[in-house]
């Protein structure tokens, strides 16, 4: 029942299910935000087992930690590279890797391969739903 | 009006989704305001009295459990003149009292009493705290909808959202969680939207996360870096949610510590590499569950 793992998935818009770490993201103004984490604990195991996992997310995501601090950086750097300029050819992003290998799932889910960008792009047909009144 | 038609391809966007304030108004109406959003746990607010703050949106909410045992997601405003009520990241109260001229709130947010109540004409009932329209959660998970105007939280969650917080929960051996453990801020200065692109994207591990790769192993190592064919994993978009690792392929070996003997970086990524943390090896902390992990210092698999 277990073999699955856990998610490291995100819930749109701002739910980032990180594994034993979960994370809110904070919109604070056009270029600045909050990532704000905790660790997941689990009911009914011995708090060792609970301690173990918290720092092992202060170990991923806190602020002397793995993932969100490199990400972090990762992040003001293509902030101070965006175009603050409406759409033209210039300044677009890419994220076409992988759509050529896309495949739908049983449940009409599309997957491809852990390193395309299939779940980039998920992130914004929803954004494009949204603010398109396609859906609310 | 800005075209999100055209600013948003199948396969590109333009970056000025990120930089534009009149996009960010636009988001914060239509994403956070008209749609569903995460706030919080139950378990953060496990008693009757027991709050936190959260943002949602452009505003400050108030996440609290009032006296009958019912989750409620108030405006962090007092109705009055507008003071914030609450300035901690969390309490407990029996009632919220705003320290400007001490208006005072029940725990659902009604207005309870108003000092020199001679001169306040107006009915009390008409100005409790503002709350979202539409309050709901799935398996403690708590979502709101600022102004009600949503459909049902299981619409916007879809199987697949939910597919991916059943799996989270049932690694408890209680089928329960708890998110109680304290919350770490960190203040970056992106947009919003570079986060749901970086968390969930599995691309990026060799690169950005080197001391991580250089240093750790893990069930990474079969799911998420054995090269573009080599990987055992999916990137998988489920409409209203995204899963950039489904381990499943990958985990089904036991659990080998978390520390690695030496560097294994591959060619590619030797020019980002940098000095690694010094990491003492780890034991398991095994409790009988099969698959648990924290990427990225540990896997157990058993």
């Amino acid at each position: 029942m277990l073999w699955d793992g856990p998610p490291h998935a995100l819930v749109f818009p701002n739910l980032f299910l990180g594994e034993m770490s979960v994370a809110i993201i904070e919109p604070v103004s056009p270029a600045e935000m909050v990532h704000r984490h905790t660790a997941v604990q689990l009911d009914g195991v011995d708090d060792a087992f609970n301690a173990r996992l918290r720092r092992q997310s202060e170990a991923a995501m806190g602020p002397a930690g793995f993932i969100v601090p490199d990400d972090a950086v990762t992040a003001e750097r293509i902030q101070s590279a965006m175009p603050t300029q409406p759409a033209s050819e210039r300044g677009w992003i890419d994220m076409s890797r992988g759509v050529e290998r896309e495949v739908s799932g049983e449940a009409g889910q599309r997957q491809a391969l852990v390193s395309d960008e299939t779940t980039n792009r998920g992130f914004w047909r929803q954004y494009r739903r949204v603010m398109t009144g396609e859906t609310a | 009006m800005i075209d999100y038609g055209e600013l948003v391809g199948d396969d590109r966007v333009h970056g000025s989704l990120h930089t534009s304030p009149e996009v960010f108004d636009d988001e914060m109406d239509r994403i956070f305001t008209k749609g569903w959003a995460f706030v919080g746990h139950e378990s953060e607010v496990a008693r009757p009295g027991d709050w936190v703050t959260r943002r949602l949106g452009r505003e400050s909410v108030i996440l609290v459990r009032d006296r009958t045992g019912s989750v409620q997601v108030l405006a962090n405003r007092c109705s009055h003149r507008g003071t914030a009520l609450c300035w901690e990241a969390k309490g407990h109260a029996s009632s919220f009292q705003c320290n400007y001229h001490a208006w005072t709130f029940a725990l659902d947010g009604a207005l309870r009493s108003v000092p020199y109540p001679g001169g306040f004409q107006k009915d009390k009932a008409d100005l409790g705290l503002d709350r979202a329209g539409r309050v709901d959660g799935y398996r403690g998970f708590v979502f709101a909808n600022l102004d009600g105007s949503a459909g049902p939280l299981a619409d916007h969650l879809g199987a697949g959202g939910a597919g991916l917080i059943d799996r989270l929960c049932d690694l408890s051996p209680t089928g329960t969680i708890s998110l109680a453990a304290g919350w770490i801020g960190h203040k970056v200065q992106s947009n919003w939207k570079l986060w749901p692109e970086s968390d969930n994207d599995g691309y990026h591990l060799y690169w950005v996360h080197a001391s991580m790769v250089d240093t750790t192993d893990t069930y990474y190592e079969d799911a998420v870096l054995g090269g573009e064919t080599g990987n055992r994993s999916l990137a998988v978009d489920w409409g209203t949610a995204m899963s950039s690792s489904t381990f499943a392929p990958a985990i089904g070996r036991s659990w080998r510590g978390s520390a690695r003997p030496g560097p294994r970086l591959p060619p590619i990524a030797r020019p980002w590499r940098r000095r690694s943390a010094s990491i003492e090896p780890v034991s398991c902390c095994g409790t009988g569950h099969r698959t648990l992990s924290s990427f990225p210092t540990c896997s157990s698999a058993r």
